[in-house]
């Protein structure tokens, strides 16, 4: 199977009182052995954030961390391989309650599991140009696989368009508003190359944190053997 | 789409303890999500849980309920300079809609005294 997200299963929430926690099911069953990448937002430029799944568990670590000092809001990325299958519900849990949480949900098929991940902190007037917001290069292990990215404006709403090559996934982190600060997408790569998630920023002037998860496509690294075929026949 | 208000809890004292659901009518076939208004006052607890509140779905017109999203209220609202706010909006997007006979519904868990209202919308 090729790798790719799965698209109705693209999630997203967000409010801008103040919460301990906040959770978002899947639309769907989650269908076992696929991935999971899954990003929070919180009102704050410190802290740290957790994340949790009622299918699984914790998801340890965030990949990245990433904060804009300036509109004092941060984003945490995490990943989880190989999911147990069904209904799936998951939590992330900011260290101390803030306002202005949001989560954002994934699930990608026709994977064998993360491979790598980068993350950019508070990238600082980049400039309106194609690909400029960019969570900086990571380099795969193998290919073919797929990156899957988000990026936020903390400072205003629907500036992000994907980046080039890239399919834009859901925009999130709307906080009431009529779009949102946040834009998942994802491509599907097949160079070891170092690449990024990247994505056009309408407001060359906002500060905009972006993330990448990269993961490997299921026939990823796999050698096919040649196997000689031997004839018995005489000329 | 347009914000249509489908679930509306009044303003109010809210007693500690879990609430009825609050169930939507059928919602607009392919909404892009839904919106919940907030509402609270200079009475809301400083520390602690407040309140849990839940949001259901169901798409066969409310046979059989999913849940879908839960908020834990916990501490004063604030705007982004730290100003003491007493409204909240919370937002939730649909990548691809959902079909006919899709509701929705709130329930709250109550952990602390409290006044406050939520209104749900579609959008």
């Amino acid at each position: 199977m090729t790798i790719s997200v799965i698209a109705p299963q693209d999630g997203e929430k967000s409010n801008s009182a103040t919460v301990s926690s906040m959770a978002l099911t899947y639309n769907s069953n989650v269908t076992a052995g696929n991935s999971l990448h899954v990003a929070g937002t919180w009102g704050s430029a410190s802290g740290t954030m957790t994340c949790a799944d009622t299918a699984n568990g914790s998801y340890g670590a965030a990949l990245d961390s990433v904060a804009d000092t300036g509109d004092g809001q941060s984003v945490a990325h995490f990943k989880l391989d190989n999911t147990a299958g069904g209904a799936n519900t998951v939590t992330v849990t900011p260290s101390v309650s803030q306002p202005f949480v949001g989560i954002l949900i994934r699930e990608i098929q026709g994977t064998s599991g993360y491979d790598t991940h980068a993350g950019q902190t508070q990238q600082t007037n980049p400039g309106s140009g194609a690909d400029a917001v960019t969570s900086g290069n990571a380099t795969p292990s193998v290919q073919p696989g797929l990156i899957s990215g988000i990026s936020m404006d903390a400072a205003q709403p629907g500036q992000l368009s994907a980046g080039t090559n890239f399919t834009a996934g859901i925009s999130a982190w709307k906080f009431g508003g009529a779009t949102g600060q946040a834009l998942a997408e994802s491509r599907r790569y097949t160079s070891t190359a170092p690449a990024a998630a990247t994505f056009t920023g309408a407001v060359n002037s906002d500060p905009y944190m972006t993330v990448g998860a990269w993961f490997k496509e299921s026939s990823s690294g796999v050698v096919t053997p040649y196997i000689p075929i031997e004839s018995d026949a005489c000329f | 789409m347009a914000k249509i208000s489908q679930i509306v809890i009044p303003f109010g004292a809210q007693a500690i303890g879990q609430q009825a659901p609050v169930v939507s009518g059928l919602l607009p076939v392919n909404l892009a999500g839904y919106l919940l208004d907030f509402t609270n006052d200079a009475s809301w607890p400083a520390t602690g849980d407040v309140l849990q509140l839940f949001v259901d779905w169901s798409g066969n017109g409310g046979n059989t309920w999913t849940p879908h999203g839960l908020d834990q209220f916990n501490g004063v609202w604030v705007d982004k300079q730290g100003n003491t706010i007493n409204t909240a909006v919370g937002a939730v997007g649909f990548r691809n809609g959902p079909s006919a006979l899709f509701k929705l519904r709130i329930r709250m868990n109550v952990l602390q005294a409290c006044n406050f209202g939520v209104t749900l919308s579609s959008v």
